[in-house]
């Protein structure tokens, strides 16, 4: 019985080929591990599979998935303190600049992680998803005041973390934004 | 915070690169929620069949237990005010027997009215109530003479 296709596996399979890379990345910013990346999104899949026939509007797909993805990093986090990383108050290594694109992702997977999961959520949903406030109170089912006010420490915390490098990578980027546009 | 800050931060967010090729099969995910599915329904109709069940049980043990039941008593009802049977004059029985009628032209002995023997009293016929005109006993008035 449960080899049968069901009527919406072709949609399905549509939609998993378009958003589950953009759905890893999302995982991937928020817990800062790939293999980890992937079990949130498979997770998320799965469950999207299990609630395809329910979800009448078609254009909720994208933020019912998102749900789900932040939704299970934030439990996995609560449930399993001990994976967490150990935050500190000492500021990151000194990083070398030989390598730039792979010594900024380094850098800044650091540095997101030391941001408490809460504020770190925000800031995906805020700045990788380009969310609006009011979209991601909904996600996270939370007051917009809570969303700024969480956006606002988790940036303080960014800014803290890199320190000098904040102005340099936020340079790199902006170039590397424009070379990639054009 | 500033639009500058803003577009910053989104820029550096976008530097992440693509990681490992992607290890999630579709097949895979498919099937898992197709028995996720098929779990889910056969547990939804075994807990209705269940509470078909147990709300006919429910219900056979209420109706059952009625009967069942001896020692239930109706509640007591306040006691009634005492009745008085309305009061009748007592009504004159009817007898039979007519009264003996003693005229004054009799001279000899009449025969006790009592009965063959004349031995003893007139037996009770219930005529105890008098007659104007009449007299319950004789006088014997032959007798007398």
């Amino acid at each position: 019985m449960s080899k049968e296709p069901s009527s919406f596996d072709g949609e399905f399979s549509e939609y998993f080929a378009a958003r589950v890379h953009a759905l890893r990345s999302t995982a991937y910013l928020l817990c800062g591990d790939w293999h980890r990346a992937e079990d949130i999104t498979q997770l998320a899949m799965l469950r999207l599979y299990v609630a395809w026939p329910r979800l009448a509007r078609r254009d909720a797909l994208d933020a019912y998935a998102r749900r789900v993805v932040v939704r299970t990093f934030l439990a996995e986090n609560r449930r399993s303190r001990w994976r967490r990383e150990q935050l500190t108050d000492a500021p990151p290594d000194t990083v070398t600049t030989t390598d730039r694109d792979g010594t900024e992702r380094l850098l800044l997977n650091r540095v997101l992680a030391a941001v408490p999961p809460k504020q770190r959520a925000v800031l995906v949903l805020r700045y990788w998803n380009d969310l609006s406030v009011d979209e991601v109170a909904g996600v996270l089912r939370c007051s917009t005041g809570t969303v700024k006010s969480q956006a606002a420490r988790g940036l303080a915390t960014l800014r803290q973390r890199l320190g000098p490098h904040y102005a340099e990578l936020s340079a790199i980027s902006e170039r590397g934004g424009d070379r990639h546009a054009r | 915070m500033p639009d500058d800050s803003d577009e910053a931060v989104r820029a550096l967010f976008h530097r992440i690169d693509d990681g490992p090729p992607l290890d999630i099969d579709m097949r895979e995910v498919m099937a898992n929620g197709r028995r996720i599915r098929t779990r889910r329904t056969r547990l939804a109709v075994a807990s209705s069949a269940f509470a078909v069940v147990a709300a006919a049980a429910l219900v056979g043990l209420s109706m059952g237990g009625d009967v069942q039941t001896p020692d239930l008593r109706p509640a007591t009802s306040p006691p009634s005010p005492p009745t008085t049977p309305p009061a009748t004059s007592p009504v004159p029985p009817v007898t039979g027997t007519p009264p003996p009628v003693t005229g004054p032209a009799d001279g000899g002995g009449s025969p006790p009215t009592g009965g063959p023997g004349g031995t003893g009293p007139a037996p009770n016929t219930g005529g105890d109530v008098p007659r104007p005109g009449t007299t319950a006993t004789s006088n014997g008035g032959g007798a007398a003479g």
